[in-house]
């Protein structure tokens, strides 16, 4: 419960399912600061959510795998509505594969043309969650 | 996935300094003169000098935060915290919220994402949990509260 003049707790409310379609991966190799470095092109995908539907039309994972097992994870994801409207989805995270959650977990932002129909896109923060071996990205809005 | 409350996190900050990056945008940097922490398992203060609260305003009174400062728990351990964020916001809250007045905080959206960097030992779930933050802007500073996704 929330008393009059405290911050609001926070809740997630699902938004989208996007689907990624990920290229060939690349690999930079060990890195001096403790870790591996590696990018996974994103050749495309969908998503479909709060009465969208769309496309993926570009965006990378730049993982840095660390020595202490967890991968660092920074995402950029380019949507495009039915419509033709474009936003760019970006965020970071952690992907795990041991402990109390094994899988993906990012925390995403998104830009969009301020006066386009995903504007309100870019007033929320959000969060993306990968399950091992599920094709699907779940994106849940921060309210 | 769910929220649990981990973090509460009370600082109070220094003088308000602007960059007028363009017309209606403009990035203030507010350093942090003090605070403390605790949650469950952790607790300790805000390394004085170490950082600060860098919002980005927006032309249409929105705009997104970065932050960046260091945690020094009760048994000594540092950890860096570094946080991205976003508001929105009508334009009257806005107003008040710029002229650091009291604002009832469930008027505003204000969610942050922060990150910690902690050593290897009992923080080190720090390094491998998602967060996210609510704030409440008072004068004399701000109060966070941060839940781990779970």
């Amino acid at each position: 419960m929330t008393r009059p003049g405290e911050a609001p707790t926070p809740g997630l409310a699902h938004a989208f399912d996007m689907e990624v379609e990920r290229g060939k991966p690349v690999e930079v190799g060990q890195l001096a600061i403790g870790g591996r470095r590696s990018h996974i092109p994103v050749i495309g995908g969908r998503f479909t959510g709060e009465g969208m539907t769309g496309r993926l039309v570009g965006g990378g994972e730049t993982l840095f795998a660390r020595a202490d097992g967890v991968t660092v994870v920074e995402a950029v994801y380019y949507i495009e509505s039915a419509a033709g409207w474009l936003a760019r989805a970006f965020g970071n995270g952690y992907r795990t594969t041991d402990g109390d959650f094994i899988g993906t977990r990012m925390t995403l932002l998104f830009e969009a043309d301020q006066d386009g129909p995903l504007a309100h896109l870019a007033a929320s923060a959000f969060l993306a969650e990968q399950l091992p071996g599920s094709p699907l990205v779940s994106i849940s809005r921060i309210v | 996935m769910r929220l649990e409350l981990a973090l509460e996190l009370q600082i109070s900050l220094g003088p308000r300094m602007h960059i007028h990056l363009a017309e209606g945008c403009t990035r203030g940097a507010v350093l942090i003169e003090q605070g403390s922490f605790s949650g469950p398992g952790i607790s300790g203060t805000v390394v004085q000098g170490s950082g600060g609260d860098f919002p980005l305003v927006q032309p249409d009174g929105n705009g997104r935060f970065e932050s960046q400062y260091l945690l020094r728990t009760d048994d000594g351990a540092f950890i860096l915290k570094r946080s991205t964020g976003v508001r929105h916001a009508p334009p009257e809250v806005v107003a008040r919220l710029l002229a650091r007045e009291e604002v009832d905080p469930a008027s505003y959206y204000m969610r942050m994402t922060p990150r910690f960097e902690a050593p290897a030992g009992p923080y080190e779930w720090l390094n491998r949990t998602i967060f996210v933050g609510v704030g409440q802007r008072n004068p004399s500073g701000s109060l966070f509260r941060y839940w781990k996704v779970v």
